[in-house]
Order: C-alpha cells, then sequence, then structure tokens
C-alpha cells in the first residue's frame, strides 16, 4: 500500500472513532438514565428473592403481616403522609370546638338579655348620683355594649357548623369503618423518625427491632444488617429496601381493613381508656409530680406502657437504651450535671424523659424511643412511674 | 544587540524579518521535539520521497531519541508484509498500552475493598460518563491481549524464529505471556460480582493442590491473604494487577524490545541459507525504513485496530457484570477464566496434583528452554515436519483440554437442576428473564401439554412442601392451562425442549412455570420440576422394566394415587404403596424496569 493510501486511511480511522466518540459522549447521559433504571428493577428483584426466603415466614408472602408474628409492610400506614382518619378526627373535633366557642357567645347573649331588666331595675332604684347608681350604671353599659357587639348571624352560624359536625362526623364513621385508627397517626409519625421512609426501612432492617418481641408474644425481629451482626450485605439490605419501596403505589390504594396485621405500639391499650392525657404540649415544670405510687407504677412501667421491653433488656451495640437498674441514681448523679438541668428535680427530667424523649439524647444512642406517652398517660400515670423508677437507685 | 551572550529571537527578526524567523524558529523546535527531523523531512518522509540532505535526517530519531531507540532504524523488506509477523507482536503491545489507559481512567473509581468495590462497578455504568465503555474496552483489550500474545507466540514457534540467535527473545516472550495470563487473571478478581469471585477461587485453589501441603496452603495464604477470598485477597489482586505485574510487564517488554532491535526480525525461512542469520545484514535495495514507512503502517495499524475495539464496544461487546460476590452461593456451572479452561480439563482427568501442577510446570519449562533444546539449525518448514506436527498436536490438545474445562464436559449435575438452570440461571439472562415483560399472561403452565386445559399429572398427595412454597402447590390437584400464543409458546416450547433434552433419566418427568404478580410491574415466575422417582442400580443409573419403562420407587402413603384416604376395619387410615413424587425448582422475579431483553448481557 502506498504511503499516501495508508495515510488516508490512518486518517479515516482516526475521524472515525472521534465520530463514534462523539456520537457515544452526546448518548451517554440517555444510556446512564437506562442503566440506572434496569439497575434499579434488578434491585428489585433480588431484593423479592430476598425478601421470600428471608421475611415471608413473619410478614407473609403478600407482605399483608401474620397474626402474632409481625405487621403488614404492605401497609397505607407506612406509605401514607397521613392517616386520614385521623386528619378528619381532628377535623371534626376542631369543628366541635368551633362549636363550643359560638354556644359559648350564644350564652353569654341570652345571660345578658336575661340580666338587663334586673340590672336596669338596680340603677333605676338606687338615688340618683350615688354610687350605687354609678355602679349599675357602668354594668349596664357594659351589657349593652355586648349585645350591640354580638353578631346577630350567630345562631344562623351555630346551625351551620352543626351541619358541618355531622359531615366530619359521617366522614370520621366512614374512616372508621374503613379500619382507620382516628386517634392515631401513622408510622413514622408515630414513631417521631426525623428522616424518610427509605431511611427508616434501612435502619431496621439493619438493626432489626429488638423489643418487638414485648408486642409480637415473642418473636422479635432480629438485626439483618452485618453492620449489626447480622446476615445480608449493605447491597442486600438495599435491594430489600428496593423491594418494599415498590410496594407504594399499591400500599397507598389499601385501608386498614384490607391489611391483616396492623403496626403495634408500646402502650397502644392505654389509649383506649377514657382519661384527660397530659397531652404534647404539658410544661413538664408545672406538674406538681409527688404522690406516685411505685407498685401502680410497676404494672404500668411492665404491662401497660410496656417501658420494659426495650428498659428492661440489657443494652447491646445494635440498639442503646438506657437500662432500668440503677436509673435513678444515673439521673441524679449524671444526667443532672448537665447544665440543660440546672434547676431540676430528677422527677422533672425523668417526666421530660417521657414526654419528650428526643429532647435530650443521649451521646451514642439513637432517639428510638416513642413520643406519645404524652398522649396516652395523665398525671396519675406519669407520678406511678416515676415513683417506680425512683425505686431503681 | 542584545544584552544577551547570544542572539536572540529578537535579533533575529531584525536581522531576517518576522516571516523567515518564525518560520525558522517552529522548524527548529519540530526538529527537537523529532530529535532530528525539521518540517520539509517530514513532509519528504510522508510525500514518500527520499531524504534531500545527508546524513538521512529519518535516522537521526533512531540514535537521539528514547522512544525510537527503541525501534530499528530500518527492517527488511520481507518482513514488512502481513506475513510473517502478522502485526501480531506490535498488536500484543497495542493491547497492552490500551489496558495501562483505561485501567488508569477505571482506576480513579475504583475502591479495592468487598465492601464498596461492587458498589464502585455499577458507579461506573450508571454513573460515570463513558465508564461503561472504558470498562468495556479494558475487558476487551484484555482478552485481545492474551489471545494476540499466545498467537505471537505460536507464529514465532512455527516460523522457528526463536532459533539461535534469539534464544533469550523466546525466553522473554515466554516470561510476558505467562504475565499476560496473570495480568488478565488478576484483574478478574477486581469487580467483585460472583463471576470473578468464583473464577478466582477455582484458579487460586489449584495452587493449594502444591504438595507439600505446607507450600500449598502457604502460597495460597500469600495469594488469598486468608484462607478463603476477602479483603485481604481482593487488595492483593488489586495490587499485583496494577502494580507488580505491570511493572514486571513493562521490564520485560524493554528487554523482549532491546532483542529484536539488537538481533533484528528474523526473515521469512526460505529467504536464509540453512544456518544463516542475515536479518542484520540488509542489502540496501531490500531495507524498509522505520521512518516514514514502518511508522505509518503502525499507526494505521493502531488507528484501525482501535477503530474495531470502538466499535466492537458500541454495540457488539460488554464486560460481564453479574450479582455481588457471595461466598456463601457457588453459581452452577462456574468455571476458571476461558484461558485457563485447559488448565481445568487437565484437572477432570484425575490425579490434582499431578494433572493440575507437575504436568502444567513441566509443560512451562520445557517452553522456556525450548530453543535451547532445540538446536537443528534448519528453521525450513519441510526441514521441520517433526516441530511443526507436534504444535499442532500440541494445539489440538490445548482446545481439546478447553472443551473438557468447560461445564458442557463431564460435570455431573441433576436433571431437573439443569432444566431450571438452562431456561433461568443463576447468573445471566437465560429465557425467562429475556422474555418481553408485555407478553407474560399469570397462570399455571405445564409442558405435559401445551395445547390445552388439563389436570397436572402427578401430585404429591400429603407431602409438605417447604417454605415458601414453591408454586403451583402441588400437593392438591392443579389445573394447567392452555399456553396462550406468542411469546409465552415460545417459552413453554423451549421449555419443552429442555425437559426432554435434560430429563431423560426422570421418569414422568413435568416442567411447570407458573407466573404470578408480586409487585406492580413485578412478576414471580416459579420453575417447578416434578417426576417420579426411579430405582437405582449400584451406579446410581435408572433402573428398566423389560418394556424399556423406568422401575419406580414405590413408598408408603396414606394417599392412594387418586388422592383418596381409605380406613380400615379398625378405623385406622389404610396405608398404600404409590410411585414417590419429587419436586425441585426455583423462582425468578422479573421487574419491567430490568429490560432484559434490550441489554446483551
Amino acid at each position: 500500500m502506498s504511503i499516501q493510501n495508508k495515510i488516508v486511511l490512518g486518517i479515516a480511522s482516526f475521524v472515525g472513532i472521534m465520530l463514534l466518540g462523539g456520537w457515544l459522549a452526546i448518548n451517554e447521559p440517555a444510556r446512564m438514565e437506562v442503566f440506572t433504571r434496569q439497575w434499579d428493577g434488578r434491585s428489585i428483584e433480588r431484593g423479592a428473592e430476598l425478601y421470600l426466603n428471608n421475611c415471608t415466614s413473619c410478614h407473609a408472602v403478600d407482605s399483608l403481616g401474620l397474626a402474632g408474628y409481625a405487621p403488614a409492610l404492605k401497609n397505607p400506614m407506612l406509605f401514607r403522609d397521613s392517616n386520614p382518619g385521623k386528619v378528619a378526627n381532628d377535623r371534626f373535633k376542631d369543628l366541635q370546638r368551633q362549636r363550643n366557642d359560638l354556644q359559648a357567645l350564644v350564652d353569654a347573649y341570652n345571660s345578658d338579655l336575661q340580666q338587663r331588666p334586673t340590672v336596669e331595675a338596680r340603677r333605676n332604684a338606687a338615688a340618683e348620683g350615688s354610687e350605687e347608681r354609678k355602679a349599675a350604671q357602668a354594668e349596664l353599659d357594659d351589657i349593652d355594649a355586648r349585645i350591640r357587639a354580638y353578631d346577630p348571624a350567630t345562631e344562623q352560624k351555630l346551625a351551620d357548623l352543626d351541619v358541618k359536625i355531622m359531615e366530619a362526623q359521617a366522614e370520621v364513621e366512614k374512616y372508621k369503618a374503613e379500619g382507620w385508627e382516628v386517634t392515631r397517626d401513622v408510622r413514622l409519625k408515630e414513631l417521631n423518625w426525623a428522616g424518610g421512609l427509605r431511611d427508616y426501612l434501612r435502619s431496621t432492617l439493619i438493626s432489626g427491632r429488638p423489643t418487638s418481641g414485648g408486642l409480637w408474644g415473642g418473636n422479635i425481629m432480629p438485626a439483618w444488617g452485618q453492620a449489626a451482626g447480622g446476615p445480608l450485605r449493605n447491597d442486600e439490605i438495599e435491594n430489600l429496601v428496593d423491594y418494599l419501596m415498590n410496594y407504594a403505589s399499591e400500599a397507598v390504594k389499601l385501608t386498614p381493613n384490607d391489611v391483616r396485621q396492623q403496626f403495634k405500639i408500646a402502650g397502644e391499650g392505654a389509649a383506649a381508656v377514657d382519661k384527660i392525657t397530659l397531652g404534647r404540649s404539658v410544661d413538664v415544670m408545672t406538674l406538681d409530680l409527688s404522690g406516685g405510687d411505685p407498685a401502680a407504677g410497676k404494672t404500668k412501667y411492665e404491662g401497660v406502657y410496656g417501658c420494659v421491653a426495650c428498659h428492661g433488656a440489657p443494652g447491646g451495640a445494635a440498639w442503646e437504651v438506657a437500662p432500668l437498674p440503677g436509673t435513678y441514681t444515673r439521673v441524679v448523679d449524671v444526667r443532672l450535671k448537665v447544665a440543660q438541668f440546672a434547676g431540676y428535680t430528677p422527677e422533672q427530667y425523668l417526666a421530660e424523659s417521657i414526654i419528650y424523649p428526643a429532647r435530650y439524647v443521649v451521646a451514642g444512642s439513637a432517639v428510638q424511643m416513642p413520643a406519645n406517652f404524652g398522649d396516652l398517660m395523665d398525671l396519675q400515670d406519669l407520678k406511678d412511674v416515676i415513683a417506680y423508677l425512683a425505686t431503681h437507685k | 544587540m542584545s544584552v544577551l551572550p547570544f542572539p536572540s529571537f529578537l535579533d533575529d527578526i531584525k536581522e531576517k524579518g518576522v516571516r523567515k524567523a518564525v518560520l525558522e524558529l517552529v522548524d527548529e523546535t519540530v526538529e527537537r521535539i523529532t530529535a532530528g527531523m525539521n518540517i520539509q523531512d517530514i513532509r519528504e518522509a510522508l510525500r514518500g520521497d527520499p531524504p534531500s540532505r545527508r546524513p538521512n535526517p529519518r535516522l537521526t530519531p533512531h540514535a537521539d531519541a528514547f522512544w525510537m531507540h527503541m525501534r530499528p532504524s530500518y527492517y527488511h523488506q520481507a518482513v514488512t508484509g502481513i506475513y510473517p509477523t502478522f502485526r501480531l507482536g506490535f498488536l500484543s503491545t497495542f493491547t497492552f498500552v490500551i489496558e495501562i489507559i483505561t485501567g488508569l481512567f477505571l482506576m480513579i473509581f475504583y475502591t479495592p475493598s468487598p465492601t464498596v468495590a461492587y458498589e464502585n462497578m455499577i458507579n461506573i455504568m450508571t454513573n460515570v460518563p463513558l465508564g461503561q465503555f472504558i470498562r468495556d474496552m479494558h475487558r476487551l483489550g484484555a482478552e485481545a491481549m492474551v489471545v494476540v500474545v499466545a498467537l505471537h507466540t505460536i507464529r514465532t514457534f512455527a516460523t522457528g524464529s526463536y532459533k539461535k540467535p534469539r534464544q533469550f527473545t523466546w525466553f522473554t516472550g515466554m516470561v510476558l505471556l505467562v504475565l499476560t495470563l496473570f495480568l488478565s487473571f488478576s484483574g478478574y478478581l477486581l469487580p467483585w460480582d460472583q463471576l470473578a469471585f468464583w473464577a478466582v477461587t477455582i484458579g487460586t485453589s489449584m495452587a493449594e493442590a502444591a504438595p507439600p501441603e505446607i507450600i500449598g496452603t502457604s502460597v495460597n495464604l500469600l495469594l488469598r491473604g486468608a484462607p478463603d477470598i476477602g479483603a485481604g485477597g481482593l487488595l492483593r489482586f488489586y495490587l499485583l494487577h496494577v502494580f507488580l505485574l505491570p511493572m514486571l510487564t513493562v521490564i520485560f517488554l524493554g528487554v523482549h524490545y532491546y532483542k529484536v532491535v539488537l538481533h533484528g526480525h528474523s526473515l521469512p525461512p526460505r529467504l536464509e541459507e540453512v544456518g544463516q542469520d542475515t536479518a542484520k545484514r540488509v542489502p540496501m535495495d531490500k531495507r524498509v525504513y522505520f521512518i516514514p514507512d514502518v511508522a505509518t503502517t503502525e499507526v494505521l495499524w493502531f488507528g484501525l485496530t482501535l477503530l474495531v475495539m470502538t466499535v466492537m464496544c458500541i454495540w457488539f461487546f460488554h464486560a460481564p457484570l453479574e450479582t455481588h460476590a457471595n461466598p456463601n452461593v457457588t453459581p452452577l456451572h462456574t468455571t476458571a477464566p476461558w484461558y485457563f479452561f485447559w488448565l481445568q480439563g487437565l484437572l477432570k482427568l484425575g490425579d490434582k496434583i499431578l494433572y493440575g501442577l507437575v504436568v502444567p510446570t513441566v509443560l512451562l519449562i520445557l517452553f522456556f528452554i525450548y530453543p535451547y533444546l532445540d538446536v537443528a539449525k534448519s528453521r525450513r518448514y519441510a526441514h521441520r515436519r517433526f516441530q511443526l506436527s507436534l504444535m499442532l498436536v500440541f494445539i489440538t490438545f490445548m482446545l481439546l483440554l478447553s472443551y473438557m474445562g468447560t461445564a458442557k464436559w463431564g460435570v455431573q449435575t441433576a436433571g431437573d437442576q439443569e432444566i431450571v438452570q438452562a431456561i433461568a440461571p443463576m447468573e445471566g439472562v437465560g429465557m425467562v428473564r429475556g422474555m418481553v415483560w408485555d407478553e407474560w399472561v399469570n397462570g399455571t403452565y405445564c409442558t405435559s401439554n401445551l395445547e390445552e386445559d388439563h389436570e397436572l399429572p402427578l401430585v404429591q398427595w400429603g407431602a409438605t412442601l417447604p417454605n415458601p412454597i414453591l408454586l403451583p402447590d402441588t400437593t392438591q390437584k392443579v389445573i394447567c392451562q392452555k399456553v396462550p400464543e406468542g411469546k409465552m409458546m415460545e417459552l413453554m416450547e423451549e421449555y419443552k425442549h429442555l425437559k426432554e433434552k435434560w430429563g431423560k433419566d426422570l421418569p414422568n418427568v413435568v416442567a411447570i412455570l407458573t407466573v404470578t404478580d408480586a409487585q406492580t410491574d413485578l412478576k414471580r415466575i416459579d420453575l417447578k420440576v416434578m417426576w417420579n422417582t426411579p430405582e437405582l442400580d449400584a451406579n446410581g443409573k435408572p433402573i428398566r422394566n423389560a418394556d424399556g419403562s423406568f422401575k419406580l420407587k414405590m413408598v408408603e402413603s396414606q394417599f392412594n394415587a387418586k388422592g383418596e384416604q381409605e380406613l380400615d376395619a379398625n378405623g385406622q387410615p389404610k396405608v398404600f404403596m404409590v410411585p414417590q413424587v419429587q419436586s425441585s425448582g426455583k423462582q425468578v422475579f422479573v421487574s419491567r424496569l430490568s429490560e432484559y431483553q434490550n441489554v446483551g448481557h
């Protein structure tokens, strides 16, 4: 081959390589996107295999849960942002509160109308220029001012509100019929989980739920991640997370009635008792925490609220919780020395820890304690549990 | 006048004018870079004109430049064609250079640790622009390098070019052949997928066979860094792959090239008198200068080969990536890399030490010292019939051994597993995953009849099935459905074909495929094979009755063949003797997103 032909052919080759390289580069973002999607698909497939071989004996093949073993994972309470039953119930409660406020206005107006002739008579009876007359006149002026300020449409508003309340109540009943527990929040909110659902699934898969035995008849979810001593590698945990996340579109369409087993939470039985609970905004520093009964506290600690499920077990690498023995001494000797607890009594510290577990987290432990004890306990419960804890010196 | 003690560029401009001064400066710079050739010389060379000045400027780079001094300044015309070299030596170096360049890119995105290596691979494929292409090039270059270097060795043997005075060149070439194999093998482990992990486990376990035991286990420990391949082994293979072996290769490549320049390319045997070596005495009229002829040819080959590799890597060749390495799961039909199939084949012949160690070692030593043993002077083909026959016998032998090394030969796997493996392999795609997703139709289909709904002929009455149950539940009657036309029918026909191929020793075998929805856009495919247990003879072969049918193993059961239970006079369940029914199989999940049918691997 002549040197000229070689040069021409060589140049053609290199131009070809450059054109192909350019074409490749232009298509590269699309290729990476396709590859990513395909790889996501494979991750779901591998997750499905892992689920089938490791998880079905407790969570069931259809992921709807098994009584006595584990809750449903294809579960609207896991995948929905909020519990529609609770939303409806909150609205119902809110409307009721509004109605009560309006009713109070109407009642006050009627009372004013009733009182006015009496006050007027008292004024007329009093001597001109006397102090008594002046006082009665002032009272009368107040009553007249209130009567003038009264919105005559209030009663109509009240009637409108009653219609809305009826509708809201019907909606609540509809959700109740679908199985929504109207006082409970969705799983992540109930657990006060700060991250997203993926993080929650990943974290739970890796560490397991060592405390679940207390709720599921001794069936404990073990740690699955190698990081926590389990059998699965990180990529396998991710495969499982991808598989579970793939339930999202189906799960949000379900109602709790479609689900075999719902999530359980420590102390959920206590919520059913009709009592004035502390709520989630109570100031523990204003509470009188004395007078608890340690024996009743023990029952509540171990039974009603299931605190023992976590705090009764020995601590481990995967999950760090404060152990029950020595609680009171630890609070006095260690926790109250922390600057932010200046002025606290041990009882107040314990009360805050129970009602607001996330306010102060001891380094090295994760906030896994449910933040709903304010909704479950009344003051006496709190006193009793604290009194019981005070016996653990 | 310049303040410098010599004339400056400005002085030049003043003296000669801008144009001339600049041109001269460029010319001078080019001459310095090429170590001897100015623009005019290059132009003449590329035009095919003879050099216009003496001494020949085209020879100066060979004397003065580092890279060029490794190349001869001229060749004998007889060795510049395709024959006798086939450019295999050049291609060997070319692939090595490709490996270094692409390897450097891959190194940027790779950490040799079992916890992240596989993740890195996924990242290279999904998140690094041109990552897949570079990886494909690296893998293709590695495979090509093994082929090219092996062919180069065969060619050198065939033309007798190893003979005196080139014995040591051959020796270094053998070192390079071994280094090439180990370079490729050490890279095999790095993706940390199942293919890598098990191929290297098999490869290194051969080292373990070396006697006495203390040597074998020590070598193994040294290679793997632990009794099994793990973090230590991966790091060691990585360091071998990116540091020690390339360094040795570069050193021996230098020696090899030096020896080639020293002795010249051996001429085709017919051109020389027997016993003569005239490679360094090239008559003037036979000389082909490196610059420009050989250089342009090499650049052309470089361009063409790179173009071919680029095309291959865009459309035809993709480096495999299987699932994450898992020491607990050995994929069915695991093999060593293909260039070690022959060794696996040898191992199947029997004694691990003899065939796995003694034979390869003796062969290797023979190869290294062959030029010193074969002292016959003639390189003529006609005089070397014995050697050439030996070569062909050896090549045939290697190909045969390689075939024996594959899973196709001498591997005993139960037929029921082969059926499932063939249609849905543990690693790779197979027909089930490769199915067009939208063609799946939920249902249960059996190879016993594709054309109409029918009852599954075998039932495992009263059996306890493992959890989770492999669908369908065959402890009760199962209705097999008519297979829909189209892809489902193609799939089931292949399934039936595989059942017939692998199920010869399984009486009344039926292969069942059950399609169900696992999630949105996720199908669960259960592949189940059922058969009656045959009675086996002392060799493990099924016993046949006089009419050619299988003799079936009978077992006690509380159910008769129709699945009915009966009570005897005492109210106890009657016991029947019925043929034993066995089943096996596995589940496969296929996501719509995976698009296996659009992926080559």
